[in-house]
């Protein structure tokens, strides 16, 4: 940090902001079934949460996005909002002409399921109608309806179902969540912008994931340490709750010390993006937040799952879809390398030129 | 209560904060960091045997604030304060933090002993100390630990008995940061029966310059003096500077700990330096860079650091999140000691790492067997203000709502 400059102190969420988080984790939690409660944001009129106004979405920003996706998180049903309403969103949002304004209206309505191809991967060629190639890694399950694609004249908005279109789910480890692998050969596709404007909308989207994944990451951590500490309350062995015993107090303690660290941080970095004028670190910021989040969202849960016993590691209790959950998130968006090389690279910049 | 200030208030206040530290100290360089330039000692605590020098230094500062309305922001105006808000303290602070200015190690009491007895004391007990305080004139310590009471701190065993209208003390304390340069001492004593735990305590106010206060430093493995043994031979304490009631003391002392485990968690406080450890972030990555610059896992282990200490910084700013830190308690200042605890560590073993044999053997060069003192120190800061695992029974229990163990023990 070389030039000093004050920072920002947290005002706390406002008051439509907590009632925003509370209509949410009170719908959430009256959907038992994983798929209908991927929707919940959708019908409580969220989808559009990052969109303008006259697209039909609500206008706002990171902050408000931080807050949804800890409720989303802590439910594990953030699948196809973090696919389609951040990841898609963020791309559509300042995209020029109708096609993207199309999409965008579509987003904000819940209309349509997007799917985002590897933004880090090479562009594929586009022939000026039709794209052919294959992206290994794809946000998003065979059942959406259009996958956005990276191609050497621009983002492309490819359909799903058409000839040429192969988009196959792939074995994962966390239930809630698909991914995918994408097989284009002479897809018809829709081109949304040129390579310039692209390159700005995936940075942004790219950002905007990169709060979100913390969130949820912040939101399924507490979830854990929820569970952990009712546990440790009630269980009793050698007569007494085992959270009595300093051992498991100590790391239940311990797991809220990481969710702290977590939560602030994540905080932080919706604050500074919210300020976007702002002059220095706010991608460092980001990342930390993200690498603090992934990171004890691992710790926690396996943790919780130690604090449960034999418990938490059955199929029935279900602890451990957060576990697994928790070991994806950190690599979802981007390879983890890729963060903390940034990090790395930052932090011996900013010292160079202090 | 001042009314909570206006941004256009705030603004005033920080051009005349500007105007004032501009005359009186040097403002920090944008160049935060030249590696070779300078002192290269870093530790976290500061030691007596610097103190003679830094301690005249401080107070000479705290004059300086004093004479010009900027020691005691928040303190009424009719004790010497400014009468301002808490909104013009962190606006102060940031300010401030553009500049250079003497460490206020020695004088970690302000943050600590000051509030007590402002909470605690007779007003004309806190009207004749805190404004001298405040100014510098008058230096002040706690005496809470004992040889037999750490953790367990309702064990205490030192011994005021009342004689008329003063208590007589013997005992002995421990650990007491600045007990040698100190001129009063904040003392919790049992005036109950031995065994009253912690209904039989009460916290006075002592002149540490009696012939019944003697003081010995101990010297720390890095072979520094930080603290001090106490030791109480019918020293003698005026019960018109009793703090709280007889029988009270626990309370007072609880009181104290949430002002000491903040001031640590801020970075003033016995810590006397930044809540990170006074480490500038770039000459962490110059000493990771210059010894370690194609270890993979040594530059792995920065970044997680580095995550861990931007945790510590940001967690005061944007910890208004949840129901942890609204709390006042004391659980907000445990969690932040336990963020900070983590931060410290990894600090360490990063520079174990990174720094290798250099660490621990002396070549001359600089910016490197100087951090041995700091790996020594991380030791004692998850010891000093409440260790880790007292700290982790705080959080578990007043945060969490773990149970207590049966049977009262640990």
């Amino acid at each position: 940090m070389s030039a000093r400059i004050s920072e920002p102190v947290w005002p706390g969420f406002d008051d439509e902001q907590r009632s925003m988080r509370e209509v949410l984790r009170e719908s959430l939690e009256q959907v038992a079934d994983p798929a209908e409660r991927e929707q919940v944001p959708t019908t409580l009129g969220m989808g559009g949460l990052l969109l303008a106004e006259e697209d039909g979405g609500l206008g706002l920003g990171p902050v408000e996005l931080l807050l949804v996706s800890e409720e989303l998180g802590a439910q594990l049903a953030d699948a196809t909002y973090l696919a389609t309403n951040v990841l898609g969103a963020g791309l559509l949002r300042d995209l020029p002409g109708e096609p993207a304004a199309e999409l965008r209206r579509a987003v904000a309505e819940g209309s349509v399921r997007l799917a985002v191809a590897d933004l880090n991967a090479e562009p594929l060629p586009w022939s000026g109608t039709t794209v052919t190639g294959d992206v290994a890694w794809v946000l998003g399950d065979d059942g959406c309806d259009q996958v956005l694609v990276r191609t050497d004249a621009g983002l492309v908005a490819v359909a799903v179902g058409q000839a040429g279109v192969e988009l196959t789910s792939v074995r994962t480890l966390d239930a809630h969540r698909s991914i995918s692998r994408l097989r284009l050969d002479g897809a018809a596709a829709t081109l949304l912008a040129a390579p310039d404007p692209t390159a700005v909308a995936v940075d942004h989207a790219l950002a905007l994931a990169e709060l979100a994944v913390t969130g949820s990451a912040v939101g399924g951590a507490r979830w854990a340490l929820d569970a952990a500490v009712s546990y440790a309350r009630t269980r009793t062995q050698f007569d007494q709750p085992i959270g009595s015993f300093q051992a498991v107090k100590h790391l239940c303690a311990e797991m809220l010390v990481g969710l702290e660290s977590a939560k602030a941080l994540a905080v932080n970095a919706a604050m500074l993006m919210s300020e976007p004028d702002r002059p220095g670190t706010t991608q460092r910021d980001l990342d930390a937040a993200f690498l603090c989040a992934t990171e004890e969202y691992v710790a926690i849960a396996k943790a919780a799952t130690h604090v449960h016993g034999g418990i938490g590691v059955t199929w029935e209790f279900g602890l451990h879809r957060y576990l697994k959950r928790a070991l994806t998130l950190d690599s979802l968006v981007e390879p983890v390398q890729r963060v903390r090389h940034r990090v790395r690279t930052a932090l011996r910049e900013g010292a160079m030129a202090g | 209560m001042t009314a909570e200030p206006g941004s256009a208030e705030l603004d005033e206040f920080r051009a005349r904060a500007r105007a004032f530290l501009d005359e009186h100290a040097k403002r920090a360089g944008t160049h935060g960091f030249v590696w070779g330039a300078g002192d290269d000692s870093v530790g976290l605590i500061s030691e007596s045997a610097d103190q003679a020098d830094e301690l005249e230094e401080a107070k000479r500062w705290r004059r300086t604030l004093w004479d010009n309305g900027y020691s005691w922001l928040t303190g009424p105006v009719e004790l010497g304060g400014a009468g301002l808000t808490p909104a013009h303290e962190r606006a102060w602070n940031e300010v401030l933090a553009e500049y250079d200015v003497p460490s206020q190690g020695p004088l970690f009491g302000l943050g600590i002993v000051a509030p007590t007895i402002m909470e605690f004391a007779a007003p004309e007990v806190a009207a004749q100390y805190v404004p001298k305080m405040f100014a510098g004139d008058v230096v002040a310590c706690q005496l809470f630990s004992e040889p037999g009471a750490g953790s367990d701190l309702a064990g205490v065993r030192t011994q005021a008995v009342r004689d008329g209208d003063r208590w007589r003390i013997n005992g002995q304390k421990i650990w007491s940061s600045a007990a040698d340069v100190a001129d009063i001492g904040q003392i919790l004593v049992r005036t109950g029966e031995a065994g009253s735990r912690h209904r039989g305590l009460t916290m006075l106010l002592i002149d540490m310059r009696q012939p019944g206060v003697q003081v010995r430093p101990i010297v720390e493995a890095t072979g520094k003096a930080s603290f001090n043994e106490v030791f109480l031979d019918d020293a003698v304490a005026l019960d018109s500077h009793r703090l709280g009631e007889v029988g009270g003391g626990w309370a007072v002392a609880m009181a104290t700990m949430r002002f000491e485990r903040g001031a640590i968690a801020q970075g003033g406080g016995g810590a006397g330096n930044s809540a990170t450890g006074a480490i500038n972030t770039d000459r962490l990555v110059a000493t990771v860079d210059r010894f370690a610059p194609a270890d993979e896992a040594v530059q792995e282990e920065f970044v997680s650091a580095w995550v861990k200490r931007r945790a510590v910084e940001v967690y005061g700013r944007c910890s208004r999140i949840g129901e942890v830190t609204q709390s006042d308690d004391g659980s907000a200042m445990a969690v932040a000691k336990l963020i900070q605890a983590r931060a410290f560590e990894a600090t360490s073993d990063v520079l174990r790492h990174a720094l290798d044999r250099r660490l621990w053997a002396d070549t001359g060069e600089w910016g490197t067997y100087a951090w041995a003192h700091y790996v020594l120190d991380v030791e004692s800061m998850k010891i000093a203000g409440g260790t880790t695992e007292v700290l982790r029974n705080v959080v578990g229990e007043r945060v969490l709502g773990l149970p207590r163990p049966a049977g009262g023990g640990r």
